[in-house]
């Protein structure tokens, strides 16, 4: 049966490869493409798309801002799923089946749906700051700044952290851990020397989704933020859908585009770096 | 006789050519009344058979359509037996792709004239006089051959009646002083909310003098508030925020306004205070149900689409001999043709528009993220 052989199995990724260039190269090529064709005036040729977007302080402020923003909600993200993802590898049954599913639950709902239910919830007079105000920390604004914004952004990443992380977390061996204190490690240097590098695949996992997912929100920071909050995708959009320049466009998408890359990229280097140490560790164990 | 007879054939073959839904309209009835059309006069419309005929409409969508559905479509479907296709909601940037991919999948859009001009004759088709009537419409709305004025709104100051009971805001400058009127403001992110007119005439510009827009005077005045500016990214979050009376003070549009006092939310217009625009339907370029969409456009903006349009959505006819009976006082409130006499701007610069709107959406975007 030769579609069992080796050239066979290889022939399986046709349909993913052929979807790829499809959906994905096709239409990232031809905003590239754009960047580098269209223009609109005083642009006119070459790389001018690009240098009007770094000449252009507002696009740089945002950028940086995109980065800084993509950065902090992903170390909120860790920090609130690290202890929660822990917590579901000590549980069992419909337990484990509760806290699983209110992660997985809200991925059903529509981000635009989830969106203005925020903007219901922390409205000046919502439930939030009602029961804030009751416990008696007055009657704080948490829309149109970074409260709103970080609270909506941290609710559509969470899962992307949490589900690798307790993937991650299930497969550490608790064993190694009471190892660790039998010979005489405090459970704190337990943790940070044991169980937080066994874990770091998951980290590192849920770190990447979430980064990369938080450089693209457009619709939560426009909606609970103000243009403070801006990122990079509703520039993207004026360009593409208000003014119709789709050079401008193209030259900020692929900005985007390449930043993403760079951090997949470092997410693969580190990846690689966390497995050789593990290996490594493996050897010394032995 | 005969001659129109032929012309009916030669439509119906162009039909059989270009009808996407492969029913040929094979009926002998004359689809669009050439002779209706031909007499340079108000077209009537019920004189169509346009049966089997499609016809495809694009809005913003949601509420939205359904006033323009209310308004116009179900009443040129019934009229004319046309079907009218819901294509809403459409963006430019679909118009322009579909435009240069010759792939048509909305006949009409309606929305502010300034992106139908600026794209007249390359993403827009030119309305022949030919097929239109475009003496039912007020010279000082028309802005370009493409565009079709089929009704006016308004971006309006509107303000909490609750919080300035006994003290409300009279005028633009009002909006920007928050020592006499301390609260929140709200304002459209884009510049077609009209942020750079209201803030000329908030800082004194006379309104004859309010274009050519003045960047760095409109730009100081709206830094006077940037503390207490929460600025909405499209005009429903507007419209939500005054759901949850967010805003102590808003520039809204007449239209929204109208929906929001049905609701019964505490906001009243200051028309001291606001900026006239045009709502226009504009044909893509290209589009194969070309004929079918200047019916629809012409039947939207004719004196009965102008006043259904008026009755439903609250807007303002386009035509100064458009009457408008049975209008109730609550709807008088929103409606511009009862306010002219204290609107400073009762129309923008469609023509400044058109040649600065790219330039100054980026000024606006820029002075936001600054």
């Amino acid at each position: 049966m030769p579609w069992t052989g080796r050239l066979g199995w290889k022939l399986l990724v046709l349909p993913a490869v052929a979807w790829i260039a499809v959906f994905f190269l096709f239409p990232v090529g031809s905003i590239m493409l754009r960047s580098v064709t269209e223009f609109s005036p005083p642009e006119t040729g070459g790389l001018d798309n690009y240098r009007w977007f770094f000449d252009t302080p507002a696009n740089v402020t945002v950028l940086s801002r995109t980065l800084w923003v993509s950065g902090y909600v992903t170390l909120l993200c860790l920090l609130l799923g690290y202890p929660y993802a822990y917590f579901m590898t000590l549980t069992r049954g419909w337990v484990r089946l509760l806290l699983l599913s209110a992660v997985i639950i809200p991925l059903t709902t529509s981000p635009l749906v989830r969106t203005y239910a925020w903007l219901g919830l922390l409205s000046d007079n919502g439930p939030v700051v009602g029961v804030l105000d009751r416990i008696g920390l007055g009657r704080p604004e948490l829309l149109g700044n970074s409260v709103g914004v970080t609270v909506g952004m941290m609710h559509i990443a969470f899962p992307m952290m949490v589900l690798p992380l307790y993937a991650a977390l299930l497969r550490v061996d608790r064993r190694l851990l009471r190892a660790a204190e039998s010979l005489g490690a405090p459970p704190r240097t337990a943790f940070f020397r044991v169980y937080l590098p066994l874990s770091a695949p998951g980290i590192l996992a849920g770190a990447v989704l979430v980064s990369v997912l938080s450089l693209g929100f457009y619709l939560t920071p426009a909606l609970l933020g103000s243009p403070q909050q801006t990122l990079m995708a509703p520039l993207i959009v004026t360009q593409v859908r208000q003014v119709l320049a789709w050079g401008h466009g193209g030259a900020m998408a692929f900005v985007l585009f390449v930043l993403t890359l760079a951090l997949l990229g470092i997410g693969a280097l580190g990846s690689r770096g966390i497995l050789r140490r593990g290996s490594a560790a493996r050897v010394e164990d032995e | 006789m005969a001659a129109v007879a032929a012309v009916a054939a030669g439509l119906a073959l162009a039909a059989c050519t270009t009808d996407e839904t492969g029913t040929p309209n094979t009926d002998a009835a004359n689809p669009f009344n050439q002779d209706v059309w031909s007499t340079g006069g108000p077209i009537d419309y019920s004189t169509f058979d346009m049966s089997g005929q499609e016809v495809i409409w694009a809005d913003f969508g949601g509420s939205v359509h359904e006033d323009f559905k209310k308004a116009y479509l179900d009443d040129f479907e019934g009229l004319t037996k046309a079907t009218v296709v819901d294509g809403s909601p459409f963006d430019y940037a679909q118009v322009k792709a579909q435009v240069e991919s010759k792939n048509i999948q909305y006949d009409i859009i309606t929305g502010a004239p300034t992106s139908i001009d600026q794209g007249c004759g390359t993403l827009y088709e030119e309305v022949p006089d030919s097929k239109f009537y475009w003496g039912g419409i007020d010279d000082k709305f028309k802005s370009s051959k493409c565009a079709v004025p089929h009704g006016t709104t308004a971006l309006v100051l509107q303000y909490n009646t609750n919080k300035y009971k006994d003290n409300p805001p009279k005028s633009c400058a009002d909006f920007f002083d928050l020592t006499k009127y301390p609260g929140t403001r709200g304002m459209w992110t884009s510049v077609l909310g009209y942020p750079l007119e209201i803030a000329l005439l908030a800082d004194g510009v006379a309104p004859a003098d309010v274009y050519p827009i003045d960047y760095d005077r409109a730009f100081a005045k709206l830094d006077t508030i940037r503390d207490d500016l929460r600025l909405f990214p499209d005009l429903t979050r507007g419209q939500q925020g005054q759901a949850n009376q967010e805003y102590d003070m808003i520039i809204q549009t007449s239209v929204r306004g109208y929906r929001g006092a049905k609701d019964n939310l505490p906001y009243a217009p200051v028309w001291n205070c606001s900026v006239g625009q045009v709502t226009s339907l504009g044909i893509l370029k290209g589009t194969p149900r070309l004929d079918a969409a200047l019916a629809l456009v012409g039947y939207a903006s004719s004196p009965d689409g102008q006043r259904k349009g008026a009755t439903v959505r609250a807007s303002s006819p386009v035509s100064k001999d458009t009457d408008l009976p049975d209008i109730d006082a609550q709807m008088k409130d929103y409606i511009g043709a009862f306010h002219e006499a204290e609107m400073p701007i009762p129309v923008v610069d469609a023509q400044w528009w058109s040649s600065n709107f790219d330039d100054a959406e980026q000024r606006f975007q820029q002075w936001q993220v600054g």
